[in-house]
């Protein structure tokens, strides 16, 4: 069930219908985790138990570890439930691909196969389950008062298939205002999820018809057309999974229930480092504070902060997907973290910044995020570097050449939407009792209905 | 009740708007009409196709695409092009399309006299250009008819009930069956609305009921032989003076097998010979054209490039193909 999709529609005015009349903040919250289940049923209703078993077992570490008062034992608690947790998304997500892997060390043994199919979303929900236990360890959260606190935290449905990744310490003091359903909640809530509408509907989803084309045979292409094709890809997955995200916080907003921002305009940035601040917020903070500080962060010297950096990113490769070239996606990222890291603390302190300084930063960070795409988007590491080769000129370069012109058609609108994401909750707002904000309302409603494509695409991160 | 007048100005100022918009980026029709001799045609006025390319085109007084003609100039020589909407060309500007092409290369090689019309109506299929195509002629008066065919001719239209001509089949014998169904009162004035165009291409984009009952069902025929035959007979048997060009549908992303004949175009071109009807197949030139160039002659920058109507370089190769077919039948 797409948020797009008609059937989100009538799921979530029959969610508003009962919280508007149900009284009971018990019940209703009971109702809540109820229909988060049946939105997660209608992908594959057999992962429900998967879901409500998670959440079982994590309730059950986080009540050990902060019952614990022997520090050891608390440690091997966290431990435990840490292992469990990642014991479950490396049978599901990285089974086959370490024993393929395996196999090829071995030269080419055949190893077997299982016909595994991975839980949607499973990578997310790992990720708050480990920091549920392990805020719990490090005294920074408070456990659940019970355990719906915890299931709810895994699978409150607006968050639930792409993110943001929920903190316990943000969501458990949300969960326990009363849930209430107002004109002022809806319009706010409404006027985000019709911004994240436009961004997937409008913006993702056209360009997909361009991007998904080229990237089908991206060798029948030529340079320049796959330059275009790479840019658009940059566009579309922004998006997309910020369009996804505007529109979890919108239906969140609607219940008076508030998720933080994942993307604050990322396409602004000058330097790899402000690029993951800006871009996935929820991910990016998480591989800081639970795994990069774990490691050492920059407390252990220099070389070893440069390690970790590359191995935190290395990992959140990984975390996207079983396959070498998330992992050099997510190498390179750390690569370029690193020799930003190297550029700021040397040569870069001597160097007065400047408009042209400013301007050249942030071209070739979007040339390096443009281009890194290229190995998210190509699962085949061989085909990826093919056509990086080709992007430089190297070999043929020649192919179809393709203009596509909604892309240029589009990019105000990318602009638009990058800065309206980010202003919405302040300034820009549409104000419903005006006739410019009327007139705003029916003129983006009319354009999701005239122009939207007949095949929309499905969302890309639903594959995490 | 000032709220609400506000509500119903301000939805009525974005519906405005948008009917503006969608006239230039998405296309506007000049309506339909249905005539006993011609069927259901397009009204005289202008079109525009943004979805597909962009181009504006013309439908002059006699329903076809070009500027006005003096029907009762003896001193030209007509070439009649029935088609459907690849002939019609609305993705593509008027010069381009392949009958201006064939007929400025008459007039370069000092043959001005030469008028190619271009009766390309949106939709059409095999049974349209025998049976309506008949009306056309006998209005028209042309010297030469060429008929201009691609795969959905025989794969989803010669037998679908919906067009306003289709075949019948009863044993063995294939007939000609015209549909009766009368156009709707409002037909003529809803297309004109780009809105309203919009509305029904999406509902039919969502329903599929744009489709073809064949095409739905996905059960292509296993021969052609005998539908193509028939086709080359009746075609002879319907004009004096007929050829017959084939527009294919290509897969750009099989290089190797470009020039490999389909099922369907064996069956043309061995019909054609067959019953001595000129005839011309576009693929060798199209795939030779991307082997040299590496550019698809379908498809537009801002739809897929590779598939859709023909492009440009498509109309281009075709009007030269069609000269060259046509230069030895028509006299000077």
């Amino acid at each position: 069930m797409a948020f797009s999709s008609i059937q989100y529609v009538l799921f979530f005015t029959l969610l508003l219908t009962l919280m508007k009349v149900v009284k009971s903040e018990e019940t209703k919250k009971w109702i809540l985790l109820g229909m988060s289940y049946l939105f997660y049923g209608f992908w594959d209703v057999r992962f429900v138990l998967l879901l409500a078993g998670m959440s079982v077992g994590n309730y059950y570490f986080g009540q050990r570890i902060h019952l614990a008062e022997d520090p050891k034992q608390r440690k091997r608690w966290v431990m435990l439930g840490v292992t469990a947790n990642l014991s479950v998304l490396g049978f599901f997500k990285y089974f086959n691909f370490f024993l393929a892997s395996l196999s090829s060390l071995l030269g080419g043994k055949e190893l077997g196969h299982l016909h595994i199919i991975l839980p949607v979303a499973i990578s997310f929900i790992t990720f708050e389950v480990i920091s549920y236990i392990v805020d719990i360890y490090r005294g920074t959260s408070e456990p659940a008062k019970d355990f719906r606190e915890v299931a709810l935290l895994v699978a409150f449905f607006p968050h639930l298939i792409a993110g943001p990744i929920l903190r316990p310490k943000q969501f458990f003091p949300e969960l326990r205002h009363p849930i209430v359903v107002t004109g002022e909640n809806l319009l706010r809530g409404g006027q985000f999820f019709l911004l994240g509408l436009v961004k997937k509907v409008l913006i993702a989803d056209r360009l997909s018809m361009f991007v998904d084309e080229v990237y089908q045979h991206p060798l029948h292409y030529s340079a320049a057309t796959l330059w275009l094709a790479v840019i658009a890809y940059g566009i579309q997955i922004f998006c997309d999974f910020s369009g996804y995200s505007d529109m979890a916080i919108g239906s969140a907003k609607c219940l008076g229930l508030e998720i933080p921002p994942n993307f604050t305009m990322p396409y602004i940035s000058k330097n790899i480092t402000e690029f993951w601040r800006r871009w996935h917020i929820s991910l990016s903070s998480w591989l800081r504070d639970y795994l990069y500080i774990s490691l050492g962060g920059n407390r252990k010297g220099k070389v070893r902060q440069y390690i970790n950096l590359m191995l935190v990113m290395l990992l959140g490769g990984l975390w996207h997907g079983a396959s070498w070239s998330f992992m050099v996606w997510g190498g390179m990222h750390g690569l370029g973290l690193v020799v930003h890291k190297l550029w700021t603390e040397g040569v870069g302190k001597r160097v007065p910044e400047n408009a042209l300084l400013r301007g050249v930063s942030w071209l070739m960070t979007m040339v390096f995020v443009c281009i890194t795409w290229v190995f998210f988007r190509i699962t085949d590491f061989s085909a990826a570097t093919q056509v990086v080769r080709k992007m430089f000129f190297m070999g043929d370069t020649t192919g179809i050449g393709w203009t596509y012109s909604s892309l240029l058609i589009l990019l105000p609108f990318v602009v638009a939407a990058h800065i309206v994401g980010v202003k919405h909750g302040s300034k820009l707002r549409l104000n419903l009792a005006t006739f410019g904000g009327l007139f705003c309302l029916f003129f983006i409603l009319l354009a999701l209905l005239l122009w939207s494509p007949s095949q929309p695409a499905p969302f890309i991160y639903f594959q995490f | 009740m000032a709220k609400w007048l506000r509500v119903i100005a301000a939805f009525g100022l974005a519906v405005l708007c948008w009917e503006v918009i969608l006239s230039f980026v998405s296309g506007r029709s000049s309506g339909y009409l249905k005539l006993a001799n011609l069927g259901v045609v397009a009204r005289p006025g202008t079109i525009i196709e943004a979805r597909e390319g962009f181009a504006v085109s013309h439908i002059n007084s006699h329903y076809t695409r070009g500027a006005e003609f003096d029907i009762e100039d003896k001193s030209k020589q007509r070439v009649l092009v029935l088609g459907d909407s690849y002939s019609m060309a609305a993705q593509v500007s008027e010069e381009e399309t392949f009958e201006r092409v064939t007929e400025s290369l008459f007039a370069g090689h000092g043959q001005s006299n030469v008028q190619v019309i271009n009766a390309g109506q949106f939709g059409k299929g095999p049974a349209y250009y025998l049976s309506y195509g008949k009306g056309w002629a006998d209005w028209l008066q042309p010297q030469f008819v060429v008929i201009q065919l691609n795969e959905g001719d025989f794969t989803s239209d010669f037998y679908d009930k919906g067009k306003d001509a289709y075949v019948k089949r009863s044993g063995n014998e294939l007939s000609i069956a015209l549909n009766p169904k009368k156009q709707s009162r409002f037909a003529n004035l809803l297309p004109r609305l780009s809105i309203l165009t919009r509305a029904e291409y999406i509902w039919q984009e969502h329903t599929g009921s744009g489709k073809p009952a064949s095409a739905k069902k996905k059960t292509p025929p296993s021969s052609f032989a005998e539908e193509a035959r028939w086709f080359m007979q009746q075609a002879k048997a319907a004009f004096p003076h007929v050829a017959v060009v084939y527009v294919p549908t290509m897969d750009y992303h099989n290089e190797e097998t470009l020039n490999e004949l389909p099922l369907l175009e064996v069956s043309l071109r061995e019909a054609a010979q067959a019953e001595g009807v000129p005839y011309v197949d576009m693929r060798p030139q199209y795939a030779q054209h991307y082997h040299e160039t590496k550019q698809p002659c379908h498809g537009f920058n801002n739809t897929h490039l590779g598939s859709g109507h023909i492009n440009g370089y498509g109309h281009r190769l075709l009007g030269e193909a069609l000269y060259a077919l046509l230069n030895p039948l028509l006299k000077p």
